[in-house]
């Protein structure tokens, strides 16, 4: 039905809904637009588009847990981000470049001492961080990164084989340059940490091995000491026999002094006990000296196998800290979402059920039986 | 336009959507440790556990006290009374239902706190109790309950059709009953319900009428299997082996007493155990078994140990 064919007070009133529906959906627009320039806004700032920003980069061995867009970190709080992360040419020493970008203010944290360490995260990735300048010990040479003039940013010219002197870059940096080189010193990741550490309790359980089979020799020695033993107090029956026989002659006022006391017969015994005896005892030097060897080594390497777990943990440090924020921030989240109207019908009752009184109707009668 | 007005519908849904409610004030500490005690009381409550029922309603009616909560304090004095009702401290469990009804006054707790007292006044065979039955039946009317609080209404005429059918008046407590039973098709209440068929069935167990009885019982056992209420079960195979000895099938009535019993048992019901013990004990002396019945007569003595 054509509008014209309308009454015209039904006109005058399509008109005027036509006005309200017109304005709802201008308000509406301008609210979208809005929402979604501060969506944007609050994007950029959160990515840092809105900081002045300069370009660094760094070698590294593998590409493995880095990615595009990933935070880099410097003292704890996010500096910058990587900007990209390409494979070198076979040939090159370093395999992969990892290039990112660091924000106002953080770049004046960074001289030229200042060192990336890749550290990994117990889930995979890996965490890019830069250590702050002047804490390298060095006094000499030590300059900042990039020096800023005029809006434009100067980069740091390491001396060379040329220049033996450093000098700032001619020309401001552009967006295209690669920007400064920071040294990346990498990190053992959990799992080679933890093979390692497999690898080497296998490599010492044959030297525990070894010293089990030592133990047991040990033992065995001792078994024939007291063997050996054993058998001398045996052969010194004869000689107690003997002395009794002396003192008997003793008694007797007779013979010969000499001849009493060291018959040759048990001069013999004694010379052969105390042989006896010797070899024994150098046997068993000889293996406490081996166990004392073996227990040595292992303490060595137990030691190793310590330090190693504590570096481990210090370099993780930060990955704890990290799980820690993110466990409160979910709850934070939850406690957010259980308030929301939409949602909180699926978080059940917050409050405690009201208490009723107890009571059972009662069941009555006196049956026959 | 369609487009625009949809995304403006949709903007509007998300951004209040996105709104939340400013989080609650914290609840004062008093208030939080009495909440907490408040479910240990009706968790342990639940599980007839009733001596630990009795002791943390007990802390829980001190600080509803504490914090001048009457009405909240007088829940926990009826529940506390409950328990010692439940465990058979009748004098305590009566003086803590009067205080629970002295705090309350009037109002459907008040209802309930006089019901409790109906039920350990007939225990302890209370002489106010036939005084107190007649009064709170005329109040009813007066207040017209049954407009009220449908549930005390049921309660309390239950307790009377008890009353009538202890007192042999079977007919006239069958009509109370079918009268709570017609209120119950307006507001269900399983628990009463079958308690109420189990009354009417008894009426008809008083009345000679075991044929009836046991259709009756039957019924009630189905209908508590299908609602798994364990001690309506328990009451039903005790009354089928009341009706089965009647009807002459005295073995199936052993069988069944012998499942009463353990149910019983296992419900930490010790009186009702002792009741359906004694019951198959005389059932093995009428059958002329003293073997049996000597044995069940040690079950007795051990259990009452």
């Amino acid at each position: 039905m054509a509008l014209n064919d309308l009454t015209p007070k039904l006109r005058t009133r399509m008109n005027q809904t036509e006005r309200r529906v017109g304005f709802f959906v201008i308000t509406a627009s301008i609210l979208v637009l809005i929402a979604i320039g501060y969506y944007a806004y609050s994007s950029a700032v959160r990515k840092g588009w809105t900081r002045k920003k300069v370009p660094y980069f760094t070698l590294v061995s593998s590409a493995d847990g880095l990615k595009v867009g990933d935070s880099v970190m410097l003292m704890g709080f996010k500096a910058g981000v990587i900007t990209s992360v390409l494979p070198n040419d076979p040939g090159e020493y370093y395999n992969v470049t990892v290039r990112f970008e660091i924000w106002e203010p953080y770049y004046g944290y960074l001289w030229t001492d200042s060192e990336v360490q890749l550290k990994s995260s117990l889930l995979g990735g890996k965490i890019l961080e830069v250590t702050k300048g002047g804490q390298s010990g060095r006094t000499d040479g030590l300059s900042a990164t990039y020096q800023e003039k005029d809006g434009r940013f100067y980069m740091w010219i390491d001396p060379t084989g040329d220049e033996p002197e450093g000098h700032w870059s001619e020309r401001p940096i552009r967006r295209k340059d690669i920007g400064y080189l920071l040294v990346c010193y990498e990190g053992d990741d959990v799992m080679s940490s933890a093979n390692n550490l497999v690898t080497q309790i296998s490599d010492q359980l044959p030297g525990v091995f070894s010293l089990t089979n030592q133990v047991i020799a040990l033992f065995e020695e001792s078994t024939k000491l007291l063997t050996h033993l054993s058998d001398s107090i045996e052969k010194t029956y004869p000689i107690v026999e003997n002395l009794q026989t002396i003192s008997t002659m003793l008694t007797n006022a007779d013979g010969s002094l000499g001849e009493w006391v060291i018959p040759s017969e048990m001069n013999k015994e004694i010379i052969q006990t105390i042989g006896s005896v010797r070899g024994t005892v150098n046997t068993t030097e000889t293996n406490i000296a081996t166990i004392s060897q073996s227990i040595n080594e292992s303490l060595i390497n137990l030691a190793d196998i310590t330090a190693n777990l504590r570096e481990q943990v210090q370099a993780n440090s930060y990955i704890l800290s990290s799980v820690s924020k993110l466990v409160l921030d979910l709850d934070d989240m939850v406690q957010g979402l259980k308030r929301n109207w939409l949602l909180k019908g699926s978080f059940g009752s917050q409050t405690n059920a009201i208490p009723e009184s107890l009571l059972e109707p009662s069941f009555g009668g006196r049956p026959q039986k | 336009m369609r487009v625009i007005l949809s995304i403006a519908t949709i903007c509007c849904i998300v951004y209040s959507g996105c709104k939340s409610t400013p989080p609650p004030a914290p609840k004062p500490m008093p208030l939080t440790q009495v909440e907490q005690l408040l479910d240990t009381a009706i968790n342990v409550s639940n599980s007839g556990n009733w001596v630990a029922a009795e002791n943390t309603w007990a802390e829980v009616a001190k600080k509803y006290a504490l914090l001048d909560m009457g009405d909240m304090q007088a829940i926990a004095l009826h529940n506390q009374s409950y328990a010692a009702f439940k465990q058979g401290r009748y004098q305590i469990a009566h003086a803590l239902a009067t205080e629970a009804a002295d705090i309350n006054q009037e109002g459907a707790e008040w209802w309930k706190n006089q019901i409790l007292l109906l039920q350990i006044e007939k225990i302890i065979q209370y002489s106010d109790y036939e005084q107190r039955l007649k009064s709170l039946i005329q109040k009813e009317e007066e207040v017209q309950l049954i407009t009220k609080d449908i549930k005390s209404w049921g309660l309390l005429l239950n307790e009377q059709g008890v009353f009538l059918l202890e007192g042999g008046e079977t007919e006239a407590a069958i009509l109370i009953f079918n009268k709570i039973q017609n209120q119950l098709l307006l507001a269900p209440d399983e628990r009463l319900d079958l308690t109420v068929k189990g009354n009417i069935a008894l009426c008809h167990e008083r009345e000679g009428n075991y044929v009836l009885a046991h259709e009756e019982w039957n019924k009630i056992l189905q209908e508590a299997k299908v609602r798994c209420d364990e001690l309506q079960i328990a009451r039903a195979l005790q009354a089928k082996a009341r009706c089965l000895w009647q009807e002459g099938a005295k073995d199936e009535s052993l069988t069944y007493y012998r499942k009463a019993v353990n149910n019983y048992r296992w419900l930490s019901m010790k009186e009702e155990a002792l009741k359906a013990l004694d019951s198959l004990r005389k059932c093995y002396i009428e059958m002329d078994n003293s073997v049996e019945a000597e044995k069940i007569s040690n079950e007795i003595i051990e259990l009452n140990n």
